[in-house]
């Protein structure tokens, strides 16, 4: 893999994740200023997503050969 | 039959895209993280979900680049050790400011609301505080990264 496609390939995630951030947060503004209340299934949710990205990263670091 | 001075207007286009892309690209990213945090919370419930996805979204990344050989292992075990640090802080902050522990939230039942204290007390602020800081200088390090190689 080229340093453009890799350069790319890193690019198109970073921009996938903040999208999905800025997608997140306007949901949760939305629903505090229509006066709902945040679920702790809400938070349950992104600790969840925390742990998997925890999870994915030490197996990515397990399975990549020494530098 | 393409004529020559065809070919060569379309490999003229091709070298400027090639050249100029990567600036673009990061341009791009650039913006995307102004957006992000334009989108960034106001209240502390806001500020731990907010938190903990941003974190999660590193740590993929991370993990992806590493993949990809975009960052080396070393990269890699640093961010991994950033990351635990601002889930540290994170769950601090959500003990104190909301008196719940990472294992209560996640055995609540469906439909619970999160009850934080109205006046969050100043350790869970800063715990919160401290995590923010830790999630950029993540967000930093790792774009650095990306972008050298």
């Amino acid at each position: 893999m080229g340093y453009a496609q890799i350069l790319q390939f890193v690019i198109s995630l970073i921009l996938t994740n903040s999208s999905s951030l800025i997608e997140v947060a306007t949901k949760i503004k939305e629903r505090m200023e229509a006066g709902e209340p945040i679920m702790q299934d809400d938070l349950a949710a992104q600790m969840a997503n925390n742990e998997e990205g925890k999870r994915l990263l030490q197996e990515a670091i397990d399975s990549a050969p020494p530098d | 039959m393409m004529s020559l001075s065809r070919a060569r207007h379309i490999e003229a286009v091709n070298y400027t895209w090639q050249q100029t892309w990567p600036f673009l690209a990061i341009m791009v990213v650039l913006f995307a993280i102004f957006l992000s945090s334009c989108a960034a919370p106001k209240s502390f419930e806001e500020g731990l979900l907010y938190g903990y996805g941003q974190n999660a979204a590193l740590q993929k990344s991370a993990a992806i680049s590493l993949q990809s050989g975009a960052i080396s292992k070393a990269d890699a075990t640093r961010v991994q050790t950033m990351a635990n640090q601002a889930t540290a802080a994170l769950d601090a902050a959500t003990q104190v400011g909301c008196g719940v522990t990472p294992e209560h939230v996640r055995n609540a039942p469906a439909g619970t609301p999160l009850k934080c204290l109205k006046q969050v007390p100043q350790s869970a602020l800063e715990q919160l505080s401290l995590a923010n800081k830790v999630l950029e200088a993540l967000q930093s390090f790792l774009n650095n990264m990306t972008t050298k190689k």
